[in-house]
C-alpha cells in the first residue's frame, strides 16, 4: 500500500513536472491569480477597517456633541469626499446639519433655532459635489456650503419654508421649491447667489398644486425640470443662457455680520465698555442683568460684478451671571 | 472675537472670573465642531482709572499666554483709554473671508431695519399688526407688493432668530426687549436667593407680579 502511495505521489509529481514544462503559461496566471484574489481580499479587509474607523469616528463625534439626536438623512457627494447628515432634536425642536470630511474626519455643524415638523430637511448636493444645498429654518431660506473654500452662503428673501431643492444645468443653477403661496418655484444664480426668477402659483396652469411632499427630478444632461404636483406633473424647460445673461436684479442685497461677545463677571465695568465702544457717551450704569445688542461699525465693500457687500460688526454684551452655565447661550452667538 | 473682561481690583483672584469664562468660550466653541471659524480672545481689564491693576505684568502675560489669549488691553470707559486701539483690534482681526455670507432681498432689509428701528425707540412691546400698519405707512414704496403681510411676518421670524426680539405664544405679541425677560430671570434667580423662608423657595405672588408689571406695559 504504501509503495503503490509513494509510487502514485511520484506519478503526480511527474505529471506536475511535465504538465508545467508544457504550460508554464498556464500556471503563472494561475498563480497570479491568487496573488490578486489575495490582494482584493487584504484591500477589502483594509476597506472595512477603515470604514468602521469612520463609523466610530463619526458617531463618536455626536455621542460627544449632543444627545437625543435622530438621525434624518445621510447623504454622500458625489465625488465621496464629503458625508452630510441631518439631525434632529426632536425634545428641544432643533435640527443640525452636519458635514464630515472623509479625507481629514473634520466635521462642521451648523445648528438652526427650529425645526418644521412635515417638512424633512433635504441635503442635495451639486453634481461635481462641490456644493451642499440645504434648507435653513428660520434664519434664511436656503444655505449653500462650498466645500472648496469651506464657507456658507445663505439665501434669503422668500416666505415660507424650503421643501425642496434641485441643482440644475451643471451646478449652475439652484432650483427651490417652498411652501409659499405666492412664488413656490424660485431658481437661484450659484455663483452670486442671486435670485433671477420666480414662478408663482398664478402663472401655473390648470389646477396644479405643490404639496408638502413636492419633489423635483431634474434632467441629467439638458436644462430641464419636473415637479411632482398634487393633480399633475409639470414640467419646465430652463433656458440659462437668458437667465445668467439678465442684468442682475437690483433687489438682491448682500451683508454679512460678524459678532464679537464681551463676557466677564458681574460688576467689572462691561456694560460701560461696550457704551463706549459703541461711540456712546459713557455714563454709570446700573448692574444691567440683562444683554444688549449693539453695532460696533458697519461698512460696506465692493466685490466682483458690481456687488456689494454689507459687513457689520455686533458687539453682544453678555451679561455676566456667575453660577448660570453660559456655554449654550454662548455658543448660539459665536 | 471674544473679550473677556477682568476685574484687575479684585484681592482675592482676579484670575478666576477670566478662567471660568475662557472655559465657557472653549465649551461653546467644541460643540461647533472641529473646523468652525478661529475665534480672537482678547483680555480687557476695564475701569483702570479707578485704581490700578492689582497684579503685575508678568502674572497677566503668564496667564495670556497659558489661556492663549491673542491681546491685553487696560482700558477705561470714562477716560477713553486704549478703547480706540481695541476698537481697532477688533476690526482688523476679523476673517470676513470665512464668515458665512447671506443674500437678501432689499426688501427683507428693510423691513429688518425697521424691526431693529423700533426695537431701538425703546418701545417695548406691540403686535404684529401695530408693527405692520407702521411699516405699511412710512415704506410707501412697497404698497404695490401683493404679499407684503407675509412677507413681513416672516422678517418677524427671522429677527427672532437672531434673539433681537421674541414672539410671546399669547395675543400676537411682539416683544421688542427680549431682554426684559433676562432681566425677569435673574430677578427671580436673586429672589429665590435671598428668601428669608430658606435657599430656594419664593412667594409664588412674587413670581406672578413681574409678569402682571410686563403686560402693563403694553396697555
Amino acid at each position: 500500500m504504501a509503495l503503490s502511495a509513494t509510487n502514485n505521489l511520484f506519478d503526480i509529481f511527474l505529471l506536475a513536472v511535465l504538465w508545467q514544462h508544457i504550460s508554464w503559461f498556464v500556471v503563472i496566471p494561475f498563480l497570479s491569480g491568487i496573488m490578486i484574489m489575495m490582494g482584493i481580499g487584504f484591500e477589502w479587509l483594509a476597506r472595512q477597517k477603515q470604514w468602521r474607523e469612520e463609523f466610530y469616528s463619526y458617531t463618536n463625534c455626536y455621542q460627544l456633541a449632543a444627545h437625543k439626536l435622530q438621525t434624518r438623512q445621510l447623504s454622500w457627494s458625489p465625488n465621496g469626499h464629503w458625508l452630510a447628515s441631518s439631525f434632529s432634536m426632536i425634545d428641544l425642536n432643533k435640527a443640525d446639519i452636519s458635514l464630515l470630511n472623509c479625507q481629514t474626519r473634520a466635521v462642521h455643524r451648523f445648528s438652526s433655532a427650529s425645526f418644521p415638523e412635515i417638512l424633512m430637511p433635504c441635503l442635495t448636493w451639486s453634481q461635481d459635489g462641490r456644493i451642499l444645498a440645504f434648507p435653513g429654518f428660520d434664519d434664511a431660506n436656503i444655505h449653500l456650503f462650498d466645500t472648496y473654500t469651506e464657507r456658507i452662503r445663505s439665501l434669503d428673501g422668500q416666505t415660507g419654508s424650503v421643501s425642496a431643492l434641485a441643482f440644475a444645468d451643471e451646478g449652475r443653477l439652484l432650483i427651490s421649491l417652498s411652501t409659499s403661496s405666492n412664488t413656490p418655484i424660485s431658481i437661484w444664480r450659484v455663483d452670486t447667489t442671486e435670485r433671477v426668477s420666480t414662478f408663482s402659483q398664478r402663472g401655473l396652469r390648470g389646477n396644479f398644486a405643490f404639496y408638502p411632499g413636492s419633489r423635483f427630478f431634474v434632467h441629467p444632461k439638458l436644462a430641464m425640470f419636473a415637479v411632482t404636483g398634487s393633480v399633475l406633473a409639470l414640467v419646465w424647460d430652463i433656458d440659462t443662457d437668458v437667465l445668467l445673461d439678465r442684468p442682475l436684479i437690483r433687489d438682491t442685497v448682500h451683508y454679512a455680520n460678524a459678532k464679537v461677545v464681551l463676557v466677564g463677571d458681574s460688576g467689572v465695568g462691561k456694560s460701560g465698555l461696550s457704551l463706549v465702544l459703541t461711540d456712546q457717551h459713557y455714563r454709570e450704569t446700573d448692574s444691567s442683568h440683562a444683554r444688549h445688542v449693539w453695532t460696533l461699525s458697519r461698512h460696506e465693500v465692493s466685490l466682483q460684478k458690481r456687488q456689494k457687500e454689507a459687513r457689520e460688526i455686533l458687539l453682544w454684551d453678555l451679561a455676566g451671571q456667575p453660577g448660570v452655565s453660559p456655554t449654550s447661550f454662548i455658543s448660539t452667538k459665536l | 472675537v471674544a473679550l473677556v473682561v477682568l476685574d484687575g481690583r479684585s484681592e482675592t483672584d482676579p484670575f478666576a472670573g477670566v478662567r471660568y469664562w475662557e472655559r465657557a468660550l472653549r465649551q461653546a466653541r467644541s460643540l461647533q465642531g472641529s473646523t468652525a471659524i478661529p475665534l480672537k480672545k482678547f483680555l480687557v481689564a476695564a475701569r483702570t482709572d479707578r485704581s490700578g491693576i492689582g497684579v503685575s505684568r508678568e502674572r497677566i502675560q503668564a496667564l495670556c499666554q497659558d489661556l492663549g489669549f491673542d491681546g491685553y488691553f487696560e482700558t477705561s470707559a470714562k477716560e477713553g483709554r486704549q478703547i480706540a486701539e481695541l476698537k481697532q483690534t477688533i476690526q482688523e482681526s476679523i476673517l470676513w473671508d470665512k464668515l458665512p455670507t447671506v443674500s437678501s432681498s432689499r426688501l427683507f432689509r428693510d423691513m429688518k431695519a425697521f424691526l431693529l428701528d423700533t426695537k431701538k425707540t425703546g418701545r417695548q412691546m406691540s403686535t404684529v399688526e401695530n408693527l405692520y400698519d407702521l411699516f405699511y405707512h412710512t415704506r410707501h414704496k412697497y404698497l404695490h407688493k401683493k404679499d407684503l403681510r407675509e412677507q413681513f411676518e416672516t422678517c418677524i421670524g427671522r429677527v427672532e432668530s437672531a434673539d433681537l426680539i421674541k414672539r410671546l405664544s399669547f395675543g400676537k405679541l411682539v416683544l421688542l426687549q427680549p431682554e426684559l425677560l433676562d432681566a425677569y430671570a435673574s430677578a427671580l434667580v436673586n429672589a429665590v436667593r435671598d428668601e428669608p423662608d430658606g435657599l430656594g423657595s419664593i412667594d409664588e405672588g412674587r413670581v406672578r407680579y413681574p409678569v402682571l408689571y410686563v403686560i402693563s406695559i403694553f396697555r
